[in-house]
């Protein structure tokens, strides 16, 4: 990765902001720094924060590339700020952005996984959990964990737009068990349309499809079970919704197969 | 009780080949297809002697027109493979 | 691990000779490859460096009017025209005197693409079989292009993007398939590509794609850029609301409505918007679009490695975008073929049959020679990898 974006990401923070770099991701590079944008340095000398920053890209017009950088930026923050203030809901905390340059502040979250298993996100969690039991209870216990905040994102009317199994956060909670966490909001939405929902599911089912081929069957069941249960949670109105967002899914779904694959 | 439909639009071509080989070729070659409205159209294929022996029955003019012609369009492809390529 | 040579030569040869045959859409395309028997085959994963050699690799396209479109029907005649022909030709120019000697399997596209071409081809696939004695393997279309990128390229193990007319997806290789990371809910790219030159009447000769490609070039004003709609969702995308929207302009362009405010001047009434522009800003944005999901693939499987493939995969602003991506990932690298093997031909079908044929995966069943519109990538059974 050039130094170049690093020191661009630098040339927008005040001087002495460390920067650690952890991931490059498709759209964004991601920096643990220790110093928090506002709270005196004492307080915030042992913890941890997220800088996430879109580089320019070269590849994409220079008009493309700023109004998605400015769009998903702001959409990202406003999201998240929102999304936080939902009970049972959980997403990293906003501290701070600049959408122009396009770089957010926010909270860190997860840890490494024992057994050099990388970062606690889902997908490296089941990677690990393949080698040994791919079914162990805790894996089932956090993929039903998993449906459910997706359920209660869909339910409250937001759409995530890019969910796979990089882009949700295992953080520890007690002795064994985890609670995931979703991030990555840059293609999120707001919305209340069935198709949104829909192509969010089909989306995930795909990503599980490819990345944990061979369990995906029944982890797709596991995620479906934690979501349906948020649904079901509000009397009959969610179990006529779910049946709105399940029917809609699998008509994308057809429709995936469906479509004619000439030339 | 599903009505049947009557395919009683019937077709028998015959169509000689220079031996027995070329015949039981071009029945090898056509049967593995499947009939898309098996319950509309059906072909059976048969090799006599040196005569290759195709059998139609459909429910209407319109589709035993198209099923023959594109049975004869494969036919010709046939034909003109063995024509072409089998002196070696 | 992996034994490629698990059938040997016919013969005693210390090669293999594979013909292939690919008709599944406008392109009738015959080729002939040959793999050396080498011994470091017999274990390892060495399926992208057959070294391979191309003895022959010809094509003849369909082409029709500006405005039009292809047809199954008439492209099935087409290939049934020609076919026979094009067999005979490449097997000259391969130097191959006596097929059912010198050939060891032959291998055909069995889909996906058009029922009717595929078919036309299967059929004469099916009677050199019986007439040679020589086993058949029925190939996908889109392993056909991947393995034949691999070898070209030398890439052993690439995120896949395949972009052609009736395709759009990104791919990569696991647990003996080949997965679909993401790929289009609507309509493919070339498909998008062609209906849009349609819709402005540019011409079919030599391809829709390419002719959009030299007019995005004349674009004069390459500042300023007709907005489109961008619709990227997680690793899939959408295209049909793009042409839609394009298409909508190109009618007000045709028709003079000067109410059009992206395409006249509010003043002067004056054209801003011309075809070009029309043709830079959808490359463009689609292409930002396409190398978008493919960064988002390459991070969620760890791979630094791209192979563009298919008929969309010639395009160099797309190869040039992708090239760009990369060089700022670490240990980034961009994988393209040109015209020869990139657009649909013989010789990749040959290159995936020939594989599948050296692990015993050929059939002489001719029920399992069956033509199939729809035929999924991750469907095929990946046998040379490991």
């Amino acid at each position: 990765m050039s130094q170049e974006i690093v020191s661009k990401v630098s040339s927008y923070l005040t001087p002495h902001v460390p920067l650690n770099l952890i991931a490059q991701g498709a759209e964004a590079v991601v920096f643990t720094t220790n110093v928090h944008p506002y709270l005196p340095a004492k307080d915030s000398s042992n913890k941890s924060y997220i800088i996430k920053y879109r580089p320019a890209k070269r590849y994409r017009h220079p008009l493309i590339d700023r109004s998605l950088t400015k769009h998903r930026t702001l959409s990202e923050s406003r999201l998240l700020a929102k999304l936080f203030l939902i009970p049972g809901l959980k997403v990293p905390q906003l501290i701070a952005c600049d959408v122009y340059n396009g770089y957010l502040w926010i909270e860190f979250l997860g840890e490494d996984l024992p057994n050099n298993g990388g970062f606690s996100n889902l997908k490296n969690f089941l990677w690990m959990f393949a080698s040994s039991d791919p079914y162990d209870p805790i894996v089932k216990e956090t993929l039903i964990k998993v449906g459910q905040q997706i359920g209660l994102l869909h339910w409250n009317d937001y759409c995530h737009g890019d969910l796979t199994s990089s882009n949700i956060v295992l953080v520890r909670e007690g002795f064994q068990s985890w609670q995931p966490y979703l991030i990555d909001f840059g293609l999120g939405s707001s919305s209340n349309m069935v198709e949104d929902k829909g192509v969010d599911l089909y989306v995930l089912e795909r990503a599980i499809v490819s990345t944990h081929s061979l369990f995906a069957e029944t982890y797709k069941e596991w995620l479906m079970d934690g979501f349906s249960q948020v649904y079901r949670g509000n009397g009959s109105n969610g179990e006529k919704k779910l049946k709105e967002v399940i029917s809609r899914f699998q008509e994308v779904r057809m429709r995936g197969r469906k479509r004619s694959m000439i030339g | 009780m599903v009505k049947m439909n009557h395919l009683d639009h019937n077709l028998n071509l015959t169509i000689p080949f220079p031996n027995n080989r070329y015949a039981e070729i071009a029945v090898k070659v056509l049967r593995p297809d499947p009939i898309l409205k098996p319950e509309d159209f059906e072909v059976e294929y048969k090799n006599k002697g040196n005569s290759l022996e195709i059998g139609f029955k459909s429910v209407d003019d319109r589709v035993l027109r198209v099923g023959v012609s594109s049975v004869i369009d494969s036919v010709k492809t046939i034909i003109e493979t063995i024509d072409e390529l089998d002196s070696v | 691990m992996v034994n490629l040579n698990t059938v040997l030569p016919k013969n005693g040869r210390n090669y293999y000779v594979a013909l292939g045959l690919e008709g599944s859409a406008n392109k009738l395309g015959v080729g002939v490859i040959k793999h050396p028997l080498l011994a470091e085959h017999e274990d390892g994963d060495l399926s992208f460096k057959c070294e391979s050699e191309i003895m022959a690799n010809i094509r003849d396209t369909y082409v029709t009017p500006p405005g039009e479109g292809f047809l199954p029907r008439d492209t099935a005649r087409h290939h049934r025209n020609w076919c026979v022909r094009l067999i005979k030709k490449a097997l000259q120019e391969a130097g191959i005197k006596e097929p059912s000697r010198d050939l060891d399997v032959i291998c055909f596209t069995r889909g996906p693409g058009m029922g009717a071409p595929l078919h036309s081809v299967a059929i004469a696939a099916r009677t050199i079989s019986l007439l040679w004695d020589i086993p058949l393997v029925g190939v996908n279309h889109c392993v056909g292009h991947i393995e034949m990128g691999r070898e070209i390229t030398g890439a052993a193990n690439p995120v896949v993007l395949y972009v052609s007319g009736g395709n759009t997806q990104v791919i990569a290789y696991s647990e003996k398939r080949y997965r679909i990371f993401g790929e289009t809910l609507d309509i493919a790219i070339g498909n998008c590509l062609d209906r849009f030159a349609r819709t402005l009447r540019i011409p079919n000769t030599p391809s829709p794609g390419y002719n959009i490609e030299q007019l995005a070039k004349k674009c004069s004003d390459k500042e300023a850029l007709v907005e489109l709609p961008y619709t990227v969702k997680g690793m899939d995308l959408s295209m049909s609301g793009i042409l839609a929207y394009i298409e909508t302009l190109a009618k007000d362009l045709f028709k003079g409505n000067r109410k059009n405010k992206t395409l006249f001047d509010s003043k002067t009434g004056e054209q801003k918007i011309g075809v070009d522009d029309l043709c830079y800003a959808l490359q463009e944005n689609l292409f930002a679009m396409l190398v978008e999901i493919t960064e988002r693939a390459m991070a969620h499987v760890n791979s630094n490695q791209v192979l563009i493939v298919g008929g969309v995969g010639c395009n160099e602003r797309l190869q040039e975008m992708m090239g760009q991506m990369c060089g700022d990932r670490a240990f980034g690298q961009v994988h393209a073929t040109d015209e020869r093997f990139c657009i649909d031909n013989g010789v990749m079908i040959a290159q995936a049959g020939l594989l599948e044929y050296r692990m015993g995966q050929a059939t002489t069943d001719f029920s399992k020679t069956v033509v199939t519109q729809k035929f999924r990538t991750d469907e095929v059974y990946v046998g040379w990898r490991e």
